[in-house]
């Protein structure tokens, strides 16, 4: 077993390096250095102050770790905000209102989680029915996915965004969520395999115990697709975390920390030069980071074609 | 199942949270706190004040309170209240305000910038104001000025602030123009004076200085022995110091490469002091007045012409404007090695361009800049400070200066005269929602006038380095006093200022009353199309490869346009 | 008997599965209905029509064809510039997707599969610039190549819009996710074909054409039906670089769009003024986008099939 482990290790080593995968080699090589390069490079300008940054903007902070800039993250729980201007509710007529960075992370969580859990509940929910229950109703929702998925529609945000307006729901958490409530897509027909290939004898069994259709669905089948669901949800969470652009469209006055992040170029405030920006991104990109660092091999193993595997 | 059930139950447990907090505070622990709010003392009235802090920083507004809550500390307003208490917003920028939010606003005073106040006025957002200005300051100075408000603005502003119905509705507030700054020490450390080369021959091949006994040139002036002796006069002179500059390792230009319209204060500056106050001020009063006005034709000849309503589309076509733009030729023709990298730097934010200019890695010449830019550089200077140990860079020890530019050709002394452009459309106005409250209304003018007495006008320049776009109507004693309190770059700015010729870009024309937006001399102005392709400033234009005449042409304004549009401009939207 | 309980029993199932998909359906189908038919029915509406703030709020009226010819104006109009180069923009990111996104993907993908020196290393960092979001990541570039590069550079390249660098940043940020797809889809094939395929001699690079590019050749045509299905959205990172001051030449359909309705939302109020031509604008993106994707489709799994 060992042998055949040196040999086949031996043979890859082999394989690797002929002129093909070589060049292939270096290649990847290069492009992990340039972004390993570009994550080091924001760290450690995000650790100098604006004037070593002057004289020194490429390499490693100068002086001991514990002499290093570390007040910047410091700095940015306090100065990283986005100024909004209000035209209804309790601050009507006030402009440049400056939503903190605890406004921020909480707009935020309110977006992603509400959002992430409002698409994967749907998307499961229907293909569930579609898939179980032999309903004309079930065809034509997979019939709809399918010509939705097919059809490229273009330039429908601003009605859109007029018709969430009439509906009372622009620029409200509730209104963003509904948005979200959409079971079309490539994870309604993950979570649609998924169902159909669980067999119906779990189901025969419960129902034959006298088990009710909610009680079916929530105490065995929910449990069948656990894993599907976690990672359709966190791959959500993660798109919408780091959306800026719907939140800027739908959310006005509830700026999300991308939003302010998006934002960063055009701050003109003293001492908001690249130490400081690069602080800012370091801190919102952690929370992703640690969750990637956590569920990398789930997220990355289970994608097949723009999607997850059951 | 556990797994999932863990990360379920996170998620949820975050967004109820999230959904508690943003439910409890009303929005409150989410809105960043101005730490400089005062508690509010019941026993005082109370007044509102909002102010777009900016460059020009906010103690000259603090000092101005400090000294009206102390003046009226004994005075009642309202029953059982006595003296006031003032209270400022500097968090916002009020600029561009927008008109809808004004009738719920709580700020009944505003000092901002980029008001174009024709289209308040017309729409009733400014209170009428026209006692303050028209009647005597010796109330709220004391009895030591028995003046006007209206005697410090010029004749032309004030038929432009009265040209909608005849009333006064806001005062212009702080100037800003644009140009260039020098490091004076580094002038003087590397002999980039221009020498006077009809005495002697003791300059080096750029016509400079060779050493610090080397006699200085007169200066764009002319005379010698003025403020500024040995600064470039002609654009010849100008490139033979930029070269000299490159000679000795020093990059001649910088700005800040993130907001890449800022280039433009340089072009504009030129632009109006190369076409003067007669030339210039048809670009907002559309009428030379019977002056002649030297423009192009279609030909690219030069021709003298008096600039009325009807063919005011020639304003377009100043030779003045043409050799700011062959100026700025110069500069992208060298501009590997005239132009700073971090003038092309996206990064590069106005604060960072300062920065470099001070404490830079590589020295640098010129700055291109507004007038306000040391005050805003403030925390730089003290940051250069901690950081070398050393009082010596601080901002009143270091030696910047502003200076006068040259000119395409010299012009004779006698003919000399200075023109700039205040082109922040800067203005303090009294929102008219204070009309509810005769109170309100009454303090807010009391503490309008206030700030405009001679008294607040020299705590202004003294505390933020830069000028009100009024006439001050010192004595000699007292400029002189204003003056020694100022370190040298504000004293070069005030040097430069009262020697000048300040436009102020309003006028009462019925064409800018109407749209005063459409002739924002930033955007408007310099922003042009060539071969499909848009440019906005003249350096990023002929660095894309477009002609000097091309550009200069791709900003004229059609004849047909012009008078088709004629109407329109007259017509009162 | 039996039968008739049985009959109840199965009567009462069918009622129980009736009110469960009518309790879960309710919310996902009303939204449905509102939000994807309800809005693309109002998109069509909104084309034909203008709108007007009064003192009153928003008025609108039937406008005929005016949104569409003003749409035309700006795509074939004299003066036109920006659409007429956002048109080619986003073929050309079509063209840039198909000819180099995709070949250098699959190079990738296959290395990756064949688990290769640091191959699990390579991936992850791959994926990186899909976890870490655009906006910060263009934050980032930017600043490291106009800041930290900027001594060694001499001058910068982002205010200059340095197009080759755009389109460099937008396939460098965007590779992760179709070389971990692509990957994946070539984990699939059957290892005996590769071994007789080397026992016959033949290399890696012989390997990597004639194996696995017709094995994975259905995930490549879903990823080009999706790349021209996204043709009019792509924004090439340009609203994360310039917010919406990116230059008339580089713009695409995709940010021309988005800026236009994001400037809708300035001001605090929506402005609906432009809202109809932007719809009658989506609604002929879409007459063009459909049929091209939907006959390429066809066209492609007449070749070689598409993955499910």
């Amino acid at each position: 077993m060992t042998q055949e482990k040196t040999r086949s290790g031996k043979r890859r080593l082999l394989r690797s390096l002929s002129p093909f995968t070589t060049l292939l080699s270096v290649c990847l090589f290069l492009y992990a250095a340039s972004m390993v390069v570009l994550l080091l490079w924001a760290l450690f300008t995000a650790l100098k102050s604006n004037m070593e940054f002057l004289h020194n903007p490429l390499w490693l902070p100068k002086g001991k770790i514990s002499n290093w800039e570390w007040s910047n993250f410091q700095r940015v729980f306090k100065e990283m905000y986005v100024p909004v201007s209000y035209t209804s509710g309790p601050y009507a007529g006030l402009s440049n209102v400056k939503i903190n960075l605890m406004g921020l992370v909480t707009y935020s969580v309110l977006y992603a989680v509400g959002s992430a859990f409002v698409g994967v509940s749907a998307k499961c929910v229907t293909a569930y029915v579609v898939s179980r229950f032999d309903f004309r109703i079930g065809r034509i929702i997979y019939g709809a996915v399918i010509v939705t998925m097919m059809l490229p529609i273009v330039g429908s945000t601003p009605s859109e965004m007029a018709i969430t307006q009439a509906l009372g729901i622009y620029d409200t958490f509730i209104g963003a969520w509904i948005q979200k409530a959409s079971f079309i897509g490539l994870y309604f027909l993950i979570f649609f395999d998924s169902f159909r290939f669980i067999p119906k004898d779990y189901v025969e069994a419960a129902t034959l115990d006298g088990a009710g259709e909610f009680t079916i669905f929530f105490r065995i089948m929910l449990p069948l697709v656990k894993n599907t669901f976690i990672m359709i949800f966190l791959l959500l969470f993660i798109e919408y975390w780091n959306d800026y652009q719907t939140p800027l469209l739908y959310l006005p006055t509830h700026p999300t920390v991308m939003y302010a992040t998006q934002q960063l170029p055009k701050r003109q405030e003293s001492g908001f030069e690249q130490p400081m920006r690069m602080a800012c991104c370091i801190v919102v990109a952690i929370p992703i980071i640690v969750l990637f660092a956590i569920f990398s091999d789930k997220i990355m193993g289970d994608l097949t074609v723009g999607g997850v595997k059951g | 199942m556990k797994k999932f059930k863990k990360v379920m139950a996170v998620a949820m447990a975050a967004l109820s949270l999230a959904t508690v907090c943003s439910a409890c505070g009303g929005g409150n622990p989410f809105i960043a706190s101005d730490e400089t709010q005062k508690d509010v003392d019941t026993s005082k009235t109370q007044l509102q004040v909002g102010c777009y802090a900016g460059g020009y920083g906010r103690a000259w507004l603090d000092a101005a309170i400090a000294r009206f809550e102390a003046q009226y500390a004994q005075e009642s307003f309202e029953t059982d209240k006595k003296g006031v208490q003032i209270h400022v917003d500097y968090q916002k920028s009020y600029a561009n305000q927008s008109q809808a939010t004004m009738d719920g606003m709580k700020q009944s005073v505003i000092f901002t910038e980029q008001i174009f106040f024709n289209d308040y006025i017309i729409n009733g957002k400014f209170l009428d104001i026209s006692d303050i200005v028209t009647q005597s300051l010796s109330d709220v100075s004391g009895g030591k000025e028995t003046g006007k408000i209206e005697d410090k603005l010029t004749q032309e502003q004030q038929k432009a602030y009265k040209a909608y119905d005849g009333k006064y509705y806001c005062l212009p507030h702080y100037e800003s123009f644009g140009g260039l700054s020098i490091d004076a020490d580094l002038f003087a450390e590397k002999n980039l004076y221009v020498s006077n080369k009809s005495i002697g021959n003791d300059y080096d091949e750029f016509g400079c200085i060779k050493d610090e006994f080397g006699i200085k040139s007169n200066g764009p002036d002319g005379k010698s022995g003025t403020y500024d002796d040995g600064l470039p006069a002609t654009y010849e002179e100008f490139f033979q110091v930029c070269d000299k500059m490159v000679d000795c390792g020093i990059d001649p230009f910088i700005w800040t490469g993130g907001f890449p319209e800022y280039v433009n204060l340089l072009p504009i500056a030129l632009y109006a002091d190369g076409a003067g106050a007669e030339g210039f001020s048809t670009t907002y009063d559309f009428d030379s007045n019977g002056k002649q006005v030297q423009v192009y034709d279609e030909n690219m000849q030069k021709q003298n012409v008096v600039i009325t309503n009807e063919n005011a589309y020639l304003m377009k076509q100043q030779v003045a404007k043409y050799d700011a733009i062959d100026f700025m030729r110069k500069i992208v023709e060298n501009d590997a090695s005239y132009v700073n990298e971090n003038a092309k730097s996206g990064a590069c934010t106005h604060e960072g361009a300062q920065r470099y200019f001070i404490a830079g890695k590589k020295k640098t010449g010129f700055l291109i800049e507004g007038n306000y830019w040391y005050n805003e550089a403030k925390p730089v200077f003290e940051e250069m400070v901690s950081d070398k140990g050393d009082e010596k860079y601080s901002a009143d020890n270091r030696n910047f200066q502003w200076i006068p530019l040259p000119r395409a050709t010299s012009v004779a002394p006698n003919d000399y005269k200075i023109t700039t452009v205040d082109r922040n459309y800067s203005c303090a106005f009294i929102n008219a929602n204070v009309q509810s409250d005769p109170v309100k209304e009454r303090l807010s003018k009391l503490f309008l006038k206030f700030c405009y007495t001679k008294e607040s006008l020299i705590e202004f320049t003294v505390e933020s380095g830069a000028t009100k776009g009024l006439n001050y109507q010192l004595t000699e004693a007292e400029e002189a006093t204003m003056v020694s309190k100022l370190n040298t770059y504000e004293k070069s700015v005030w040097d430069f200022r009262s020697r000048a010729n300040v436009l102020y870009p309003i006028s009462d024309s019925q064409i800018l009353i109407n749209n005063q937006r459409s002739f924002n001399l930033i955007d408007a102005d310099w922003t042009v199309t060539v071969n499909d392709a848009k440019h906005v400033t003249p350096y990023a234009a002929l660095k894309a490869g477009v002609s000097v005449t091309e550009y200069f042409k791709a900003g004229w304004i059609k004849e047909s346009d012009w008078t088709r549009s004629f109407s329109e401009y007259f017509a009162i939207k | 008997m039996a039968s008739v309980s049985q009959k109840k029993v199965k009567r009462k199932h069918k009622t129980g599965q009736i009110v469960f998909a009518t309790v879960m359906l309710a919310i996902p189908v009303l939204q449905y209905i509102v939000f994807y038919i309800g809005v693309n029915f109002n998109s069509v509406l909104m084309a034909f029509r203008s709108y007007e703030r009064t003192n009153h709020g928003w008025a609108s009226e039937f406008a005929g064809f005016s949104n569409f010819r003003l749409v035309f104006d700006n795509i074939f109009g004299k003066d036109s510039v920006e659409l007429k180069a956002a048109f080619g923009n986003s073929f050309k990111l079509c063209f840039y997707n198909l000819c180099l996104k995709t070949p250098i993907a699959l190079l990738f993908s296959y290395y990756i599969c064949k688990k290769l020196f640091l191959h699990k290393t390579y991936r992850t960092i791959l994926f990186l610039p899909n976890i870490i979001s655009s906006v910060t990541l263009v934050i980032m570039f930017m600043n490291f190549i106009d800041g930290g590069l900027l001594e060694y550079t001499g001058s910068g390249l982002i205010n200059a819009q340095n197009r080759p660098l755009l389109v460099f940043y937008w396939i460098w940020s965007s590779l992760g996710i179709t070389v971990l797809v692509y990957s994946n889809a070539m984990g699939k094939v059957d290892v005996s074909i590769v071994e007789s395929a080397r026992l016959d001699g033949a290399g890696p690079a012989r390997e990597f054409i004639s194996i696995y590019l017709p094995i994975i050749f259905p995930s490549v045509v879903t990823f080009i039906v999706s790349t021209l299905s996204a043709m009019f959205i792509d924004q090439m990172n340009l609203f994360s670089f310039y917010t919406n001051g990116a230059n008339t030449e580089h713009v695409t359909i995709g940010y021309y769009l988005y800026r236009e309705t994001q400037r809708a939302t300035i001001g605090g109020e929506l402005d609906k003024s432009i809202f109809p031509m932007l719809s009658a604008f989506g609604l002929l993106l879409t007459f063009i986008c459909a049929p091209i994707t939907l006959g390429i489709r066809a066209l492609l799994m007449k070749i070689g099939g598409e993955e499910k």
